[in-house]
């Protein structure tokens, strides 16, 4: 039995370590992107995460051209349910958290982070399926 | 639930200690755990929604495609004609991530130059119509099949957590920190004698003393 335990300890373990692996090694900016013939990031696991063209014509639409050096992508999503009963989403890029603000109704505030609950997750994932990305995180 | 306890080789203070240690990290790994779940079963439904809209969508394009092509290839009987309406499609499949899950990206690569006139233009433009949403339908499939495994392997964890680790640490906590207890308490009660037993031979010495 210990035996056994030690084993899905060690399989969680790995899993841990292995939940934010999906994230890019580096971001890129929206005026970068666009300018791709095919705008992808490389992952920190060494897989590319390609992006939708009209995606980000769509987002480049919604932001100031001003913004656009300043704003980067994949716009993170970090998830944690240490506040509420149920997992939220924060966006901490205040230039996303700005802008995403309008389309998820969200309430937001200058220089906080935007807090996004599920139906409003689900929302802005319909629209940026790929210019926005989950990351995991422990709130104790 | 299972109620089995892990096997402790030392019943010491400090094993009590570690014990706990791991059970807080067990519980983050819980939650950590759980909300990628929670956020797998979201996107999941969220493009179940948009898979039953899109196949309703392409059996309807389909549907109109095929009406059309045959309607049209009744005025057009020879062999090669279905080179006219439409070439070879070409797709191009990228990769992308959802929450950790290795999904794809379909993209139709649309002819440049319109077909044909009249009939063989309308037919064209119907196929075309509905291949790009034929794209779309295999890409948000295919990530679908990908997320369900994935939900699978993720519920798998969170319950191994849940049912297994998590209580068999809790009762072993238990079960240590009750023994401590009564060793404590035993050890209590022994002092008290040995304390009584004391006082009552110095009461006896200073009577024959005296």
């Amino acid at each position: 039995m210990k035996g056994m335990d030690d084993e899905l300890e060690k399989l969680l373990r790995g899993d841990l370590s292995r939940i934010n692996s999906h994230l890019p090694r580096a971001r890129k900016t929206l005026r970068e992107l666009l300018g791709e013939r095919d705008p992808h990031v490389v992952l920190l696991n060494g897989s590319r995460h390609y992006f939708r063209r009209d995606e980000l014509e769509r987002l480049a639409s919604i932001i100031p051209e001003e913004e656009w050096d300043r704003i980067r992508l994949p716009i993170i999503i970090e998830v944690s349910s240490g506040l509420d009963k149920g997992p939220v989403g924060i966006i901490r890029d205040p230039v996303a958290a700005r802008y995403l603000s309008r389309i998820t109704g969200a309430e937001y505030s200058e220089g906080k982070p935007l807090l996004l609950y599920a139906p409003q997750l689900s929302h802005l994932r319909s629209i940026f399926e790929t210019v926005t990305e989950y990351a995991f995180t422990y709130v104790p | 639930m299972s109620s089995k306890r892990l096997r402790i080789s030392r019943p010491t203070k400090y094993e009590l200690l570690r014990l706990k240690r791991r059970l807080s990290t067990y519980r983050r790994m819980h939650r950590i755990l759980r909300d990628r779940l929670f956020i797998l079963s979201q996107e999941f439904f969220r493009l179940l929604i948009q898979a039953k809209s899109l196949r309703e969508n392409v059996n309807r394009l389909l549907s109109d495609a095929y009406s059309e092509y045959v309607a049209c290839r009744a005025s057009h009987p020879y062999p090669a004609f279905y080179l006219d309406v439409i070439s070879e499609p070409r797709v191009l499949v990228k990769e992308r991530s959802i929450a950790g899950v290795r999904g794809i990206l379909v993209e139709y690569v649309e002819e440049e130059e319109a077909r044909g006139t009249g009939c063989i233009a309308k037919v064209s433009e119907s196929m075309r119509r509905a291949l790009r949403e034929v794209s779309k339908l295999a890409e948000v499939e295919e990530t679908l099949l990908m997320l369900g495994e994935e939900i699978r392997r993720a519920r798998r964890r969170v319950n191994a957590l849940e049912y297994i680790l998590i209580p068999r640490i809790e009762s072993t906590i238990r079960v240590l920190e009750s023994r401590f207890e009564e060793k404590e308490r035993e050890e209590k009660v022994r002092l008290k004698k040995v304390k009584t037993m004391l006082e009552a031979r110095r009461g006896t010495s200073i009577e024959g003393h005296g």
